[in-house]
């Protein structure tokens, strides 16, 4: 693997960069196709080009920028990183989709926080490499807004061969799984203690035994994401992130990095958007319907805008308002995610409303048609998956404006306890 | 209670602090003391303080002084006031009349003079921005002719922010094929007016009529007619510097309803417990705060792209005036709810408030032409 030296200054970096991209990776063209819940099913065969190519990046010397050295990476300066992803711009870099996202900016960060040294240097390397993907085993099905609710249990093999843990339950919606290696998992390893002392992490290989993942078609028709069911799945103590019953504490880290993962990165260097081109979707929808001089839909398409612009400008500005030290820190993010999850409904209901007849059927052959009924079915993620709107608010209500609690009904209870109270309640 | 502080309220940004600061120790301890007597008609504005604004450089030198980022902080201080003073428009008044090109051939010392009365709060000055000839309003209210030594006007200018109280008006006029702007003395012979009841009783409007008012020619402010870009290039410049201005000055009386708000949320108690704990009420709150910061985000946008001369400026500037004129009515009314039977009290505050973030939407370009006026921005290519 090519290594360079951190005396490598960044615009002999940048130059090395551009010579790599120019020989190795393609340009983009003007239309890419759209992947992550887009047009295009991933197949396994297409991840493992995009594997493959993630590798040569990687030997090059151009992945894990400012990762440790230890861990695969190059151990260099974010100037560094921000030189090569300008440098990156016009190519088509690896893209493994939605899982590829979550790999490098979930998984890994919650892994180079809180896993064991051993556990470092075995996966993050090969996570860089393309040879190990990674996805979110967070939500079960009887738990997602509250993940602490998991029941997903792993309990210790005592007895039956040493450190092991014995894995059960069922994992839901975990984007990308059908083509991963790997998820991060939290179990319940205590159900007789309070509800969020009693979790653990682990990592869960997908192929292994115990373990079965079936891809779910989604409201789009597309197959992204998947269950898994655990049967008696055995996992080594080695595999696991974090003391056991730490896990609620480690779970803050992987909320507060996939936030950012779907609010788009504050912590990079922020800079302040350009408005660009009238909301496109909305103005060849008007075009289609006829209505491009109706002012009604006028009205609607500069409302869509400006509230796009919007939400990325508050990125810039909460980004600016971190570095300057708001004592809100790391919660400012959910107005970022609140934001668009306020926006994006809105945006694709504004579609619809514009379009009539045109955004709701298109001809067999019309690619650009079918974009329309896909945006409107996924303009909802933003606001469902990750922490809904209203788990934003909650978050933001009481960390940012200072807002009282609701009362906890599970005060004082083993988790037991609670899960047999709530059971008796519901109907 | 609760022992969370609430974070948002307190904390101030770099370059905040020194100007609340400033801005704290010339209001006193009742800052609102300003807008309740001029709205409750029980005194006029006061001169006095004005000059104390201006000597400690909050009042007509703000833009001139830190630019026009420093200047927005200044106008939330304004607004989170709900101050009657015509801030904004003198400070336009002042960057009209200090703008590039705009001593006209004669206008000589008189003009030196007026401009530094006005940055030291001396005099005042209105902006007759309800009728913009190539914005909004009517473009032929008031008519200019050209006669001997200057002109003659007639018409009528509607609704125009303490037209009586100040000593000079920036208008435009119907002049030469186009437009020209004039700085017509208020108390000139002819001049005469006509008060109107308003929402915003902090700052009163009036409609004021021209007959017969003769300005010499070093009333004429900027390009006459079409001549150098015309009038309507100098007033599209006016609107970009005062769109950000009034803009923060509505994020100002954001600010002060939803602390307000959020404070009555934690302190009042219902059903056994803070109503700030019920998720209908912080909701309400989080996103009222939410608009809050998208708005203050677009008026950093605004503001960057008016002090960088980008070429979408005027784009930026009119999203930014559209999404708070929506916004700065849906906060209000947010807080007006959490308040509950609190907020329909006169001796209240809250209703200062929710009066000028409403005709704050309403001035200088509704949300329904800026919204329009994006588009036909970008169809044209800008
Ligand atoms: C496209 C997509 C991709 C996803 N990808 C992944 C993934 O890769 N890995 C993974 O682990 N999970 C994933 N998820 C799951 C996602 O994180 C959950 O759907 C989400 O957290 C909401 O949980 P839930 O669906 O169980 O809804 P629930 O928690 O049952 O919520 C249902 C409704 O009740 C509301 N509600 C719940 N609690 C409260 C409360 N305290 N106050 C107010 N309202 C409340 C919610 O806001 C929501 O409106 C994905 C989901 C989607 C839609």
């Amino acid at each position: 693997m090519t290594m360079h030296s951190v005396s490598t200054g960044v615009e002999a970096f940048r130059a090395a960069a551009r010579e790599w991209l120019a020989q190795n990776l393609a340009r983009r063209s003007g239309h890419e196709e759209r992947s992550a819940r887009g047009l295009t099913h991933r197949t396994i065969e297409d991840i493992a080009t995009q594997r493959a190519l993630q590798k040569r990046v990687h030997e090059a010397g151009f992945a894990g920028i400012t990762w440790p050295v230890e861990y695969g990476g190059q151990g260099l300066t974010a100037a560094h990183e921000a030189a090569f992803l300008e440098e990156a711009e016009p190519y088509r870099l690896p893209d493994m989709g939605i899982a590829g996202v979550v790999t490098i900016k979930v998984c890994a960060e919650v892994i180079l926080r809180h896993a064991s040294e051993d556990f470092k240097r075995r996966h993050l390397p090969k996570m860089l490499s393309g040879e190990e993907v990674w996805v979110e085993f967070f939500s079960d099905s009887a738990a997602g807004s509250d993940l602490a609710g998991v029941v997903t249990t792993a309990v210790r093999a005592d007895g039956q061969g040493g450190d092991d843990w014995i894995l059960n339950g069922e994992k839901v919606w975990s984007s990308g799984a059908y083509y991963a290696d790997f998820g991060l998992c939290l179990a319940r390893t205590d159900w007789d203690v309070a509800k969020h002392k009693g979790l653990t992490w682990f990592a869960v290989a997908t192929a292994q035994p115990g373990v079965t993942v079936e891809p779910l078609r989604e409201i789009t028709g597309d197959i992204e994401f998947c269950r898994e069911i655990f049967q008696n799945a055995r996992i080594p103590d080695s595999e696991r992130i974090g003391e056991a019953g730490s896990g609620w504490e480690v779970a803050q880290t992987a909320l507060r990095f996939e936030r950012e993962a779907s609010s788009g990165s504050l912590t990079s260097v922020a800079k302040m958007p350009r408005p660009g081109p009238l909301a496109p979707d909305l103005v060849e929808l008007a075009a289609r319907a006829g209505r491009s001089d109706d002012g009604h839909v006028r009205q609607l398409i500069a409302k869509a805008h400006a509230d796009d612009f919007a939400s990325r400008a508050l990125g810039e500005r909460l980004a600016r308002l971190m570095a300057a030290g708001h004592p809100a820190g790391g919660a400012l993010i959910s107005y970022v995610k609140l934001a668009r999850g306020i926006v994006e409904p809105n945006h694709a209901k504004a579609a619809i409303e514009i379009g009539g007849a045109a955004a709701v059927s298109w001809a067999k052959d019309d690619r650009l048609g079918a974009t329309f009924a896909l945006d409107y079915l996924n303009s909802r993620v933003t606001a469902i998956a990750g922490g809904t709107n209203e788990i934003q608010r909650n978050t933001l209500g009481e960390r940012v404006l200072g807002l009282p609690r609701e009362p906890n009904v599970e005060r004082n209870l083993t988790f037991r306890e609670s899960q047999r109270r709530a059971l008796a309640e519901s109907t | 209670m609760n022992n969370t502080a609430a974070i948002a309220a307190g904390w101030l940004e770099p370059g905040e602090a020194e100007v609340a600061a400033t801005f704290a120790g010339l209001v006193g301890a009742s800052p609102l003391d300003r807008a309740r007597a001029v709205g409750e008609g029980r005194r006029g504005l006061d001169r006095t303080f004005i000059q104390r604004a201006a000597a400690a450089g909050l009042f007509g030198q703000t833009i001139g002084a830190g630019g026009i980022a420093r200047a927005c902080i200044v106008a939330e201080q304004w607004g989170r006031t709900a101050s009657p003073e015509p801030w904004l428009e003198t400070n336009v008044v002042i960057e009209a009349l200090s703008g590039a090109g705009v001593f006209a051939a004669g206008a000589g010392a008189g003009r030196a003079a007026i401009l530094s009365d006005l940055q030291a709060g001396r005099a005042l000055a209105s902006w007759a921005s309800g009728d913009l000839p190539g914005f909004w309003g009517r473009d032929d209210g008031v008519v200019a002719t050209e006669a001997a030594d200057g002109f003659v006007l007639n018409g009528e200018l509607s609704a125009v922010v303490h037209a009586d109280s100040v000593d000079w008006i920036l208008l435009a006029a119907r002049d030469a094929g186009s437009f020209s702007q004039f700085l017509l003395p208020a108390r000139a012979t002819g001049v005469s007016f006509a008060p109107l009841n308003s929402l915003d009783i902090t700052r009163p409007s009036l409609n004021v009529r021209l007959d017969n008012v003769r300005l010499d020619a070093a009333a004429l402010v900027g390009a006459r007619g079409a001549a150098r870009g015309g009038a309507v290039a100098d007033i599209a410049r006016q609107v970009q510097v005062a769109l950000p201005l009034a803009v923060s000055q509505s994020i100002g009386a954001m600010r002060a309803v939803v602390d307000t708000a959020v404070a009555h949320a934690r302190a009042r108690v219902a059903f056994g417990r803070p109503i700030g704990s019920f998720q209908a009420v912080k909701h309400m709150l989080v996103d009222a705060s939410l608009g809050i910061e998208m708005s203050a985000a677009m008026r950093d946008a605004a503001a960057r792209a008016v002090a960088a001369g980008q070429d979408d400026a005027a784009e930026i500037v009119s999203m930014a005036k559209a999404f708070v004129a929506r916004t700065g009515i849906d906060v209000a009314h947010a807080a007006w709810q959490v308040l509950g039977g609190m907020a329909y009290m006169w001796e209240n505050d809250f209703h200062l408030y929710l009066r000028r973030l409403t005709a704050d939407a309403a001035a200088l370009g509704g949300e329904v032409w800026h919204n329009e006026n994006v588009v036909t921005l970008q169809e044209k290519g800008q």
